[in-house]
């Protein structure tokens, strides 16, 4: 379980100026669940993405990861937790151009030190799962954009984390790769994985199973 | 781009300190030629002794040849190396014709001809070697090229032309060097000099002890006169003095601005890759993984890049070697083979030091940010 409680996040706009990306936040984000947070352009989604998965640190308030306090915890500490927990997609293309698709997915694997070569097979195996078993050997570049999404998507679970934290992972791709991306997701929640989806889109943040919505750094509904 | 610009700043200092070097190596050889310490030569003849290497006059003195085994015995002397004036003779060497002096040295002690040999190679009893105006200068530039190893007759024996000298402005130019036991050799029946006898022997002595061994010698009673050298050496020393501290400052300053390029460099490809650093950080790289990923990034990087530029510049120093000193003008002593393999390893590693260390702050800085600010900077 995931717990931000009074989560406020100011960025510092020049000498004087203020933004606050998000306002005394609380929200609960229980084990199965599968959250989209949704609102309009600088509304403080990314950032809530990015406290919920500790890549930022907040000026005031605290998080907890399954009751205990980690928002002040060493860099160390907080990345161990990221590595063992969270799977992130980004919005971007986030694959590195000279790896192929497999290495690319057993990247966090590397990064932590943790491969083996079992991480092989199941790096081949989630590329299955999300459809590209015949590209395993390419290279960024020689697949589509929603194949590149599907990669990324691959490489948030080599880790078998607890939660997948997606920041607009159907942006900039065709409805058809943003369906199948979706489709993996509810399967995904289904075998009882923890998804946070940062959206736009209100058709597709629809089949989530919970709904929050920002506004100016705030929660404004929740459904 | 990094490995380029590495490339560049090895390339830069593998030339510029492969020249200081070369320019030391020579400064060291005329050294040593022009400051013989002290020259020996038989009693009533010390005022000629100038003359003989100012000019190349082989004038016909001798004294007993194991004299210099004495001399040895002195504790202060360094070296000792005999030289036999023997004829000047009518000779074409090298396409030039003339009279040039013959004067016999000894390779094995030798410490002032070997400094003006413009190249390294082995001399046999019957090699010879010639000054820059005894027709040497003709094969200066085509060193290389063994049709230079021509065969001209000198005392009825048949002499292999060897090595040319490097100009050197004094009497050598003009002299004709054999080797001291093709000398013997030919002079069989004392025909050109008495046996056993040499004509000068020159001395390098430890340094400032010039005056004392002089004395010494003068005690022992050898019927000799000593000669103290001019002093050249000290006063090569002092003019290139200025030459070499304005070298090294050059290299100095390349340092310097490659060092600058180089972080000026990394900052800009940090500030590209900010986002991807966050997204690795956010994907369980640790700040010490990230920073060594990218540390080592740059060492390998800078390392490829400062081989070929070492590289290169060996391959451009080396293959226009005869260019560079006709350009010149000098008698630029290139190192040998390991030498300038060492100048080049040498290069390479400090490049790539130098690229180590200008990343290692725009790395330092990037990796204080949290992984989103770092996402959010490198998104703008």
């Amino acid at each position: 379980m995931i717990r931000l409680e009074n989560v406020t996040k100011t960025y510092k706009l020049g000498q004087e100026k203020k933004i606050h990306a998000l306002s005394d936040i609380n929200v609960t984000i229980h084990p199965g669940d599968f959250i989209s947070v949704v609102g309009p352009s600088g509304s403080g989604k990314s950032t809530f993405l990015a406290m919920a998965g500790l890549l930022e640190r907040p000026n005031e308030g605290n998080i907890y990861f399954d009751e205990k306090e980690v928002s002040r915890l060493k860099d160390k500490q907080k990345t161990k937790i990221r590595a063992e927990k969270c799977g992130f997609v980004f919005q971007f293309p986030s694959l590195i151009p000279t790896l192929n698709a497999l290495e690319n997915v057993i990247l966090p694997k590397t990064l932590d030190r943790t491969f083996s070569s079992k991480d092989l097979e199941r790096g081949k195996e989630l590329l299955v799962r999300v459809g590209l078993e015949d590209k395993v050997d390419n290279l960024p570049y020689q697949m589509s954009g929603g194949e590149q999404r599907r990669v990324a998507l691959a490489r948030a679970l080599i880790n078998e984390p607890e939660y997948i934290l997606a920041d607009e992972p159907t942006g900039a791709v065709d409805e058809a790769n943003a369906n199948i991306i979706i489709d993996l997701f509810k399967n995904w929640n289904q075998t009882g994985k923890t998804i946070i989806m940062v959206t736009h889109d209100m058709k597709l943040a629809k089949k989530a199973s919970r709904l929050i919505y920002i506004d100016k750094g705030k929660i404004i509904r929740e459904e | 781009m990094l490995a380029g610009s590495a490339a560049i700043t090895a390339f830069i200092l593998f030339t510029s300190y492969f020249f200081v070097f070369s320019m030391e190596k020579s400064i060291s050889a005329s050294a040593n030629r022009l400051g013989a310490d002290l020259m020996i030569v038989p009693k009533g003849y010390g005022g000629q002794a100038g003359d003989m290497i100012v000019s190349g006059t082989a004038t016909k003195f001798y004294m007993p040849g194991e004299i210099i085994n004495k001399i040895k015995t002195i504790s202060e002397v360094e070296q000792a190396s005999p030289q036999i004036y023997m004829e000047t003779l009518p000779l074409i060497c090298c396409q030039v014709e003339g009279h040039f002096p013959v004067v016999a040295f000894d390779p094995k002690t030798d410490f002032t001809i070997k400094s003006w040999l413009a190249m390294d190679k082995p001399f046999e009893k019957f090699d010879y070697i010639a000054g820059a105006e005894a027709g040497g200068a003709n094969y200066l530039y085509a060193m290389d090229n063994p049709a230079m190893e021509e065969v001209t007759v000198m005392f009825d024996k048949e002499f292999t032309m060897k090595i040319p000298l490097f100009p050197t402005g004094m009497g050598t130019d003009k002299t004709i060097f054999i080797h001291i036991d093709a000398a013997k050799e030919v002079n069989a029946g004392e025909k050109y000099f008495p046996e056993n006898s040499v004509s000068t022997i020159l001395v390098k002595t430890q340094p400032g002890m010039q005056e004392f061994v002089k004395r010494q010698i003068e005690r022992m009673n050898l019927d000799v006169d000593v000669v103290v050298g001019s002093g050249l050496k000290q006063t090569v020393e002092k003019q290139v003095l200025p030459v070499k501290a304005l070298s090294y400052i050059m290299i100095g300053l390349v340092i310097i601005m490659s060092a600058l390029q180089v972080a000026t460099m990394f900052t800009a490809l940090i500030s590209e890759r900010k986002k991807e650093i966050g997204m690795l950080r956010a994907m369980g790289a640790s700040r010490g993984v990230t920073f060594r990923i990218l540390l080592m990034e740059a060492g390998i990087a800078s390392f490829i890049g400062a081989s070929i530029g070492s590289l290169l510049g060996g391959a451009a120093l080396y293959d226009n070697k005869t260019l560079i000193f006709q350009l010149l003008q000098l008698p630029l002593l290139f190192p040998n083979w390991p030498t300038g393999l060492l100048i080049g390893s040498v290069a390479t590693l400090f490049t790539t030091i130098i690229a180590v260390v200008a990343a290692y702050f725009p790395v330092r800085s990037t990796l204080k940010l949290q992984p989103y600010e770092a996402i959010r900077e490198g998104e703008y």
